[in-house]
């Protein structure tokens, strides 16, 4: 089981089992320990970021286009935001995708019900909830669609590649591979992301380990993690950091944080009054949260 | 031509999108060019695209394929995108037309494999040599130029087109013909660079002549 205190609130990834669940299961009861869970939770694309509160209701701002900016009317459970879609995982497990782009019409997403599902670059991937399989969808550029057979519990998308957690906790990847980033190294991980060219792992001691183009973040300890043009973390003491990020995304606002997105050019924490605080480029106010 | 010897599924048709492509000639996508728009059909349709820009590049000087830059043209389309490797290197650009138009509030998303060692530009109605300010603070729209018509790269990767008219906004006809850039921003001239262009269309875009 995952520790509840570890949590991946990622940039692309949508992760229905903040404690290693399925959406069918309940979460079990909580230890004292961890901190509390956040009321909001925070998710970034591309040029754009969305929450998501305890009743399911999704807001989004960033990057200027109506019908990105207006998801769906439902409650969801999960999200996971690409470049410029997203999907909204409801309770049941069954995905709802917007705006209108190939990765996203209904012709094209399965009718399945999923755990975890993840988005970027034209390809989306998710964990089956029926066998845990990892199914893709999209385009098939570098063999990205060519997820392995087996058991999983997690999944993320990069650019033209993708990689997945089997319930080993061995990571396997698959698609371009011109950095490395689809060989991961051996280990046992809980949770993993992916980036544009680099993908990284928690393991169960939360250690993270990167592999790929960008690596800084590898040997840190930390609770969340986050990929996307780099790697950001909450630390245990719930602190923010990022790795191989511009000047801009370097200069991480002080405070503590209990949930963490990543995107393009711009990086999202919750603070424990679940205020959400953005920084980076916010040329399309991705980084201005209402 | 060069062909395209790491897509070859793909490789007999590069001879018909030569064809399609040179009888469209420039490719400027003019409104009610039925020939444009039946390449532009058919590369949404069956994703057509050289997968990999062959081309040896030539200074400082934009590399339009000595004027066969419709060689370039890259597919996408809602049905069908196709990714296209290339290196670049010096002050060299290569510039790829893309099969769709765009218009006010259409949203262009560009996935670029390796962002640190390539940036990338976005311009309407025709590309600008990366030394010609003028021309980029014309026709650039991403990242938007600088008032001296430099050009910043922000690291974001995707925008909406923007509304307004002069300067670099569309102006006039409602679709604007787009074009991409890539170029070297660090790292040895051995790096390769992949990139592939979507477009999601504003409520009310979704069709157009």
């Amino acid at each position: 089981m995952i520790p509840p205190s570890i949590r991946l609130l990622g940039a692309l990834t949508l992760a229905v089992t903040g404690c290693g669940r399925t959406v069918d299961e309940p979460m079990p009861p909580r230890d004292a320990g961890p901190p509390a869970q956040p009321q909001l939770r925070v998710y970034a694309g591309g040029s754009w970021s969305c929450s998501l509160d305890t009743r399911g209701a999704t807001a989004c701002w960033g990057l200027a286009a109506d019908d990105l900016l207006a998801p769906p009317q439902e409650a969801f459970a999960e999200l996971a935001l690409g470049t410029v879609a997203a999907c909204g995982l409801r309770s049941d497990g069954r995905l709802r995708c917007w705006p209108g782009t190939s990765l996203t019409d209904p012709q094209v997403v399965p009718a399945k019900r999923f755990t975890r599902v993840s988005l970027r670059a034209g390809h989306a991937c998710g964990v089956l909830a029926e066998d845990r399989q990892v199914l893709c969808w999209g385009a098939g550029d570098f063999g990205a669609l060519d997820a392995p057979h087996g058991r999983f519990v997690d999944v993320a998308a990069g650019v033209y590649f993708s990689c997945a957690l089997r319930e080993s906790g061995q990571a396997t990847c698959w698609g371009m591979n011109h950095e490395g980033q689809s060989t991961p190294p051996n280990g046992t991980f809980v949770r993993i992301t992916a980036g544009d060219a680099h993908a990284c792992a928690l393991d169960a001691d939360g250690i993270v380990a990167c592999w790929g183009s960008k690596t800084s973040a590898t040997g840190q300890r930390a609770t969340a993690i986050a990929s996307n043009v780099g790697t950001c973390l909450i630390r245990p003491d719930e602190t923010v950091a990022c790795f191989d990020v511009s000047p801009q995304l370097l200069d991480v606002p002080k405070g503590k944080a209990n949930g963490l997105a990543m995107g393009a050019a711009h990086a999202c924490v919750v603070r424990p009054d679940d205020r959400i605080e953005c920084w980076g480029n916010d040329e399309s106010g991705q980084a201005s949260p209402p | 031509m060069a062909r395209d010897q790491a897509t070859p599924a793909y490789g007999s048709y590069h001879d018909l999108i030569d064809i399609l492509a040179a009888n469209a000639k420039h490719l400027g996508w003019g409104a009610g060019d039925t020939m444009s728009e039946r390449v532009r059909r058919a590369f949404d349709q069956y994703g057509f695209g050289r997968g990999k820009e062959v081309e040896p590049n030539s200074g400082p000087q934009l590399n339009a394929n000595d004027g066969h830059m419709q060689r370039n043209l890259m597919a996408s389309g809602k049905r069908h995108r196709r990714a296209i490797s290339g290196e670049v290197c010096g002050t060299d650009e290569d510039a790829f037309p893309i099969n769709e138009r765009v218009a006010v509030g259409d949203l262009v998303s560009i996935e670029l494999s390796n962002r640190d060692s390539f940036e990338l530009r976005v311009w309407q109605t025709q590309p600008c040599p990366f030394d010609d300010k003028t021309c980029t603070k014309q026709f650039q729209v991403f990242p938007k130029p600088a008032d001296d018509g430099s050009s910043v790269d922000t690291g974001a990767i995707s925008f909406s087109f923007p509304p307004g008219s002069g300067g670099a906004s569309p102006s006039g006809s409602k679709w604007r013909s787009v074009y991409l850039g890539v170029r070297r921003k660090s790292g040895p001239c051995t790096q390769s660079y992949t990139v592939y262009v979507e477009v999601v269309r504003a409520v009310g875009n979704e069709v157009y002549p």
